[in-house]
């Protein structure tokens, strides 16, 4: 018993050294200026001085605000197409027996077989042509065929999770099946499609290569750094790595009391 | 309260007949229990008769209307199910009162209800035991159950 305490210990351990350490050093370079990033060993303490110096530094190059912007933009589009889409999707694949829902199933992870880097070329024509090249909308909507997939497949599970006798309750007492998706069935999946909601945001404010091909002048946060930070100091790299981080971090934060109780109710 | 008959009732799914012909009369007021092996069709005789499945052919009568075709909002019975299917998001209260509310008979009656039968708990979510309770609660008349004594004995 002890044995296994001390693995189940150990691996927590070890999970949050995975997940707080390269944060923890991100964060060190960030506030510490340059000293710190080229010092070895680092101080497992942040230094005393903390400045925020460098932080302004990156804050101050000009676009980041506006491509910060861009990129919030195209993440709550995606966020907000992946919900619309997937949720009713989900749900179909949870309650109802159709003809090919096994391959519908499988087509849904088979858009994500289609590397982007063979997609680029056409998506961007195609995007020119349609007068969505270079905007946040084109972007979000190119995010959206990467989150929606995850979008579908994890809010089916959710659906299955919840019992059909809860629903039937609803339409016995007098719910419309619209009614009964409303106040019982959307009530108790809300948690996990917040989560989802959360993931699609994380998928388009992390993804760096279409974002790249997709913009120009609009550049969202990933691409712009990406271009501009080459030619930053190693400490200002740290800091824009930094800001992207922070909002993962935050949102994961924010959800975490919700994360539990979607699996509160998968395991009843 | 009201009569329920049951004419002629087929269900098959299939090539499986679930349901043969089963006639049934249930007089208003009337306690009735339904014995039987599992699988032998007391369920889909139940689902049938709430809407939750439709009869292949026969039909079914409540008080006299012929709701055969009517989704089961439209029908005005009460269900107790096997796992009892309260919601687990609301309170008790909101649970017993939740039947009364859809209805529109009276939202006051179903905060009254909900008062006096979920009083110890009435506020907070539910817990275990409570579920068993607040299943036969929430019914209006007339009631039908999925092994409802097991709601409430024991």
């Amino acid at each position: 018993m002890t044995l296994r305490r001390a693995a189940f210990i150990t691996g927590i351990v070890v999970l949050c050294a995975w997940t707080s350490v390269p944060i923890y050093l991100i964060a060190l370079g960030a506030v510490g200026g340059r000293t710190v990033v080229n010092s070895w060993p680092k101080p497992f303490l942040p230094p005393a001085d903390l400045s925020f110096g460098t932080m302004r530094e990156f804050l101050d190059i000009s676009g980041v605000w506006s491509s910060a912007f861009y990129s919030v933009e195209a993440a709550v589009l995606c966020m907000s197409f992946s919900i619309l889409l997937g949720v009713p999707a989900g749900y179909a694949l949870a309650r109802f027996v159709f003809p090919g829902a096994t391959t519908y199933r499988l087509l849904i992870v088979l858009t994500r077989a289609f590397p982007v880097a063979i997609l680029a070329l056409p998506l961007t024509v195609g995007f020119i042509r349609l007068g969505l090249y270079d905007t946040p909308l084109g972007v979000g909507l190119m995010h959206t065929t990467l989150a929606l997939p995850f979008a579908v497949l994890v809010s089916a599970s959710l659906f299955q999770a919840i019992p059909r006798e809860l629903e039937e309750a609803a339409w016995v007492f007098g719910c419309s099946p619209v009614r009964g998706f409303l106040w019982v069935v959307l009530p108790l999946a809300l948690p996990g499609v917040a989560a989802t909601a959360i993931f699609a945001f994380v998928i388009s404010w992390n993804e760096v290569f279409a974002a790249s091909v997709l913009t120009v002048r609009h550049k969202t946060l990933t691409a712009y750094l990406l271009s501009v930070l080459s030619e930053s100091p190693l400490h200002v790299q740290f800091a824009g790595g930094f800001v992207l981080i922070i909002p993962s971090v935050l949102f994961i934060f924010l959800v975490r009391k919700r994360l539990f109780s979607m699996w509160g109710i998968a395991n009843r | 309260m009201a009569e329920i008959v049951i004419d002629n009732i087929t269900k098959s799914f299939g090539s499986f007949i679930a349901l043969a012909r089963v006639d049934l009369n249930i007089a208003d007021g009337e306690f009735l229990a339904l014995l039987g092996p599992s699988g032998c069709g007391k369920t889909t005789l139940l689902r049938i008769i709430a809407g939750l499945e439709t009869q292949s052919s026969g039909q079914v009568k409540i008080g006299g209307r012929d709701v055969s075709a009517l989704p089961p909002r439209k029908r005005g019975l009460a269900m107790v199910f096997q796992n009892y299917a309260v919601f687990p998001h609301m309170t008790v209260r909101q649970n017993i009162g939740f039947g009364l509310r859809r209805c529109r008979a009276d939202r006051a009656a179903g905060r009254a209800r909900g008062g006096i039968v979920a009083h110890p708990a009435q506020s907070r979510p539910l817990p275990g035991t409570a579920f068993r309770w607040a299943a036969p609660a929430r019914c209006r008349r007339p009631r039908i159950g999925d092994r409802a004594n097991r709601a409430t004995d024991g």
